[in-house]
């Protein structure tokens, strides 16, 4: 009797199943291994004019592609179609650019005449057969790479969802015959050029919130001070603060109205704030440890600095509404160079341990420490505007004879050199985006 | 009190029998009711296909590839609205006249109109003289006009099927369908094959699918992918052509989301249809 009832209770139980699976939607599961990069295609047409302008604004695009790291740039010799002055989706024949592979392609066409450079670049996909971007960009013929890169920054946010980085600058030091002179350059370190020329010792270059202008230490004057210089007007330099002792470390507040800077305190060298309109002075730290390196959090909340208080310089964070400082780390010898990542989750520092000088980030409230280099003197990390990328300083190259700047992912990989063409760089620092 | 036990299993053992019979009488209950409820739920179901090798002379082969001409003249389904789609599955299985071949192009272009998402491959033409093309703006607004009639029959045809077919009735339908899916696929009238080796050839199919779709894929590099999904719902045609492709779900990485996309896209046309399957038509989820 009982098994009777089993064997028909296990018989219905079987058939349950199978008749609710009758109503369900079956999907396939495709799971890929590992990652691919996606297969590029660039062909830039010469329209007229000077042609080395139309291979600067190729040799650009070739460079802000690789730099993302996204992408397979497929070998000129492949190109199926010839290069054409017209750049109409109706006029591209994909299949052409599908039989080589290629899934993503950029076009374009260059015009020279007289010191105008006419620049027209479209993207495209080549697997669904439609325009992603159309640009057209004119330009002096002084620097036919900033039109390339404005078309990168589409390119790219088209493609990710975030704009790119590619029309954004650099500011860094260099070092020739004793003098350390500041300088700007493009991200990728070309069109390198001085911003001081003192024949001094200029420091630790820092961008205003809106990119138009430098703030720096310099000791043009004898006793370092901090000035300003405004790189859309007039390149000409403006002091900030040059009071007796040292005045170090100047950084905008998010707003652009307030600097925080290191000024020479009664016990020791503490940390002020200048409000630039009035210029009053308003002194934050009061203790006899040194205060320095101040760094605002992106809404201008928070405050990340060092201090020796505990005997070596760690890094702490001040809640600007009211609070005490914070250490964050615990790590190492000593913690310097503290500077909030664009989207305030994390803080990049220089941490120092036995004679190792590396790139860490970690979290705001401690957690979460990841040391991003191991090879080399590796110092001043500086975040880029999308928060992708830090630009550092390393001898790794030379070791301990000269230092280079270098750009990686935030996350410490696809560590690349850059070079400017200027001698022993350092401290460098990644702009805003510019509006 | 654990003596007593011990020493008169038998009483415990009874008791244990009738906590199991009422426990599955509950959960049958449970379940009956459940079946009722939910009867009409489409749920997803995903799976990872993989090959099952049949050794078999090369005469007898029905997988192998067939050499797919480019010019290719194949019929298009009606489109099937997704709302009639989601209230009972039974509904799906309606014959659709498919159009004459005239229709193609137009019906290709109806398809693009009415579901937002789909992306619809129309075969390629070559190019014709002015007159042709009359002549062929004449044949498709014709087409059009027989195209509504024959709509209108299908959607009544759908009301009087909603109220004939029921739940239990679903097992025993007599009605093929135009779009089958990997479950309901059945083998065609006449096909000289068995079920088993049917269900081996359909997921040897599948498998097919995946490989192609897989090898065609440009995963992004810079992308952590661990937790992005992309899903998708496409069909395919007897002679392999992706007839529509409609997103499901998206990951919001716009990165992965496009390469899927374009791995699939890439991938068509896929291998023809298993010929021992009934219905010109397959449905597929894609999960990336």
């Amino acid at each position: 009797m009982k098994k009777k009832l089993l064997t028909i209770v296990a018989s219905l139980l079987f058939l349950f199943p199978s008749t609710s699976i009758a109503g369900d939607k079956v999907y396939l599961n495709i799971d890929s291994p590992a990652g691919k990069l996606l297969p590029l295609a660039i062909q830039v047409f010469h329209e007229g004019g000077n042609p080395k302008i139309t291979q600067e604004v190729l040799d650009a695009l070739y460079d802000d592609t690789d730099f993302t790291g996204i992408f397979d740039i497929i070998e000129e010799e492949a190109y199926l179609e010839a290069p054409s002055a017209s750049l109409k989706p109706k006029d591209i024949n994909y299949q052409d650019w599908r039989i080589i592979g290629t899934e993503i392609l950029i076009k374009g066409k260059v015009k020279v005449s007289g010191d105008r450079t006419t620049v027209e670049l479209r993207l495209f996909d080549v697997i669904n057969e439609t325009q992603l971007v159309a640009k057209r960009y004119v330009g002096a013929t002084d620097n036919p790479r900033a039109l390339a890169h404005r078309f990168s920054d589409e390119l790219i946010k088209k493609l990710t969802g975030t704009k790119g980085v590619f029309s954004t600058k650099l500011l860094f030091i260099s070092k020739r015959s004793g003098a350390k002179e500041i300088f700007i350059s493009d991200y990728d370190g070309k069109n390198h050029r001085n911003l001081t020329k003192n024949d001094s010792i200029n420091l630790s270059p820092k961008w205003s919130p809106n990119g138009n202008e430098v703030l720096f230490t310099s000791y043009a004057a004898g006793n370092p001070g901090v000035y300003r210089l405004d790189i859309r007007k007039d390149n000409k330099i403006y002091p900030v603060s040059t009071r007796a002792g040292i005045n170090i470390g100047g950084r905008w507040h998010p707003d652009g109205k307030t600097i925080s800077l290191t000024i020479s305190g009664r016990k020791s060298p503490e940390i002020y704030f200048i409000d630039l309109k009035s210029n009053v002075y308003t002194r934050l730290t009061n203790n006899f440890a040194i205060d320095i390196s101040a760094s605002w959090s992106p809404d201008g909340k928070k405050l990340v600095y060092v201090s020796d208080r505990t005997g070596n310089p760690q890094i702490y964070v001040l809640n600007l509404d009211g609070g005490v400082p914070t250490r964050i780390t615990y790590q190492g010898k000593y913690n310097t160079d503290p500077v909030w990542s664009p989207d305030g989750e994390t803080i990049a520092y220089t941490s120092v341990s036995g004679s190792n000088f590396d790139i860490s980030t970690i979290r705001a409230d401690g957690t979460g420490n990841i040391k991003l280099t191991s090879r080399g003197v590796n110092k001043t990390p500086s975040w880029s505007p999308d928060g992708r990328y830090i630009v550092f300083s390393s001898d790794r190259d030379y070791p301990g004879k000269e230092s280079l700047l270098y750009i990686m992912r935030s996350d410490g990989r696809s560590v690349k050199a850059i070079h400017t063409g200027a001698d022993s760089e350092s401290a460098p620092a990644w702009s805003p985006y510019f509006e | 009190m654990s003596e007593g036990i011990l020493k008169s299993p038998l009483p415990y053992r009874d008791g244990f029998g009738k906590m199991i019979v009422t426990s599955v009488i509950l959960h049958l209950v449970t379940i009956l009711f459940a079946v009722v409820v939910f009867k009409g739920k489409v749920e997803r179901k995903f799976i990872t296909p993989t090959y099952t090798v049949e050794i078999i002379s090369p005469a007898a082969s029905s997988t192998q590839k067939k050499k797919i001409e480019p010019k290719e003249q194949e019929k298009i389904p009606t489109p099937i609205k997704k709302k009639t789609k989601k209230k009972t599955k039974a509904k799906e299985k309606v014959v659709v006249k498919a159009p004459a071949k005239k229709k193609k192009k137009t019906k290709a272009k109806k398809i693009k109109k009415k579901t937002k998402k789909a992306i619809v491959v129309p075969p390629k033409e070559k190019e014709v003289s002015i007159e042709d093309a009359l002549i062929r703006i004449k044949a498709s607004l014709e087409a059009k006009e027989k195209e509504e009639k024959a709509e209108k029959l299908v959607e009544a045809r759908l009301k009087n099927i909603e109220k004939k077919v029921t739940a239990s009735e679903r097992k025993n339908k007599k009605i093929t369908s135009e779009i089958a899916t990997i479950e309901d696929a059945v083998i065609k009238k006449g096909a000289s094959i068995t079920r088993e080796a049917f269900k081996h050839k359909l997921s040897a199919y599948h498998a097919e699918i995946v490989t192609l779709i897989r090898s065609r894929w440009n995963q992004p590099t810079q992308v952590d992918t661990t937790n992005l999904d992309a899903i998708f719902s496409i069909v395919i045609s007897k002679r392999g052509m992706l007839v529509s492709m409609e997103t499901e779900e998206r990951s919001g990485n716009i990165l992965f989301d496009e390469s899927t996309q374009r791995a699939i896209k890439k991938s068509a046309p896929f291998p023809p249809l298993p010929k021992e399957m009934e219905g010109n038509f397959l449905e597929l989820g894609i999960k990336f």
